[in-house]
């Protein structure tokens, strides 16, 4: 995953580079802190938190077109929703890494603006 | 003309803000349910709403069906944001009552188009609700003769209530803007005349 995720969310914008900035930097502030209200989750058992925490990432993901990212998180969501907190344990290191690459893409690409 | 968008997730809530911050009308934000509902009720008048579906305190929901009973007295406009491909979210939403949907993620151009349409719906309820209150204002403001009249069979004065009879001109003047003039029909004339030349003699 290169600058893709940053050109997804330009067009988004309709090309604006103020508000693509702004929306990066929020990003970028939001989504290490959602991770590990996830991780909390999945550790703690809490269903519900995982349920909502999950949703409001794949939400933010999508904005980039982060699709291996939006594809976990939404089976995580799922688990969740049906009370299967365990079963989404070994998602986690996927949901990860994949989230890694996406926060290192958006920096870089924010950087270029 | 308000908006209020309310999304739990900072950077839809971002993309939303920039797509309707030019539209001319006054944007709030909420970031969870519970905020959401305490600025749809701190405020009057049209308000159009772009409301995710799932938030941490009362859902997109439950939002919508307080906003419909809000909205017999005030036009509420509802974009429900919607998980892309869950037809059940999009479903549920409409039925609870939102106007509209977008799914996520969203173009800030395709949402600047559904809002401008919400932003026309609202002026157009604002202009027929105050074309109603501007009609029955008229309306209250008409003399009406209706209903049963009891009427003395033999002097024709109306019965008011159940001590006062009142004359029927008097009674037709004040429930009508008919007004009278006096005279004496050719039926009467003789009788008038009559009348008049015995008391003058």
């Amino acid at each position: 995953m290169t600058t893709r995720p940053c050109a997804a969310l330009l067009e988004r914008v309709g090309g604006d580079q103020d508000i693509f900035v702004e929306l990066c930097d929020v990003f970028l502030d939001d989504a290490p802190r959602r991770l590990d209200s996830i991780r909390i989750a999945l550790e703690s058992g809490d269903a519900g938190a995982l349920r909502r925490e999950a949703h409001a990432f794949r939400g933010e993901a999508a904005a980039f077109d982060a699709a291996d990212v939006v594809t976990v998180a939404r089976e995580i969501e799922q688990l969740a929703a049906a009370g299967d907190v365990q079963q989404a344990h070994p998602l986690w290191p996927l949901l990860e890494g994949h989230s890694r690459r996406l926060i290192d893409a958006v920096r870089a690409g924010r950087g270029r603006h | 003309m308000q908006i209020l968008i309310a999304d739990d997730e900072p950077v839809s809530l971002g993309l939303a803000r920039a797509a309707l911050t030019d539209t001319g009308c006054d944007v709030l934000t909420a970031a969870d349910g519970d905020l959401a509902w305490t600025a749809i009720e701190a405020r009057t008048g049209p308000m159009l709403v772009v409301l995710d579906r799932m938030m941490p305190g009362v859902d997109g929901l439950e939002l919508c069906r307080r906003a419909q009973r809000t909205g017999a007295s005030r036009p509420i406009y509802i974009v429900m944001v919607t998980s892309a491909g869950d037809p059940a979210d999009l479903a549920e939403g409409l039925e609870a009552g939102a106007d509209d949907y977008i799914p996520k993620p969203f173009n800030r151009a395709e949402l600047r188009a559904r809002a401008n349409v919400g932003l026309r719906m609202l002026a157009l309820q604002e202009s027929l609700a105050r074309r109603v209150a501007d009609l029955e204002e008229a309306l209250a403001s008409v003399k009406q003769l209706r209903g049963l009249l009891p009427m003395c069979s033999y002097c024709k004065k109306i019965r008011v209530d159940d001590t006062y009879w009142q004359q029927l001109e008097t009674y037709i003047g004040a429930h009508s803007d008919a007004r009278f003039s006096h005279g004496i029909c050719p039926e009467c004339f003789p009788h008038v005349l009559d009348q008049v030349n015995r008391e003058e003699r």
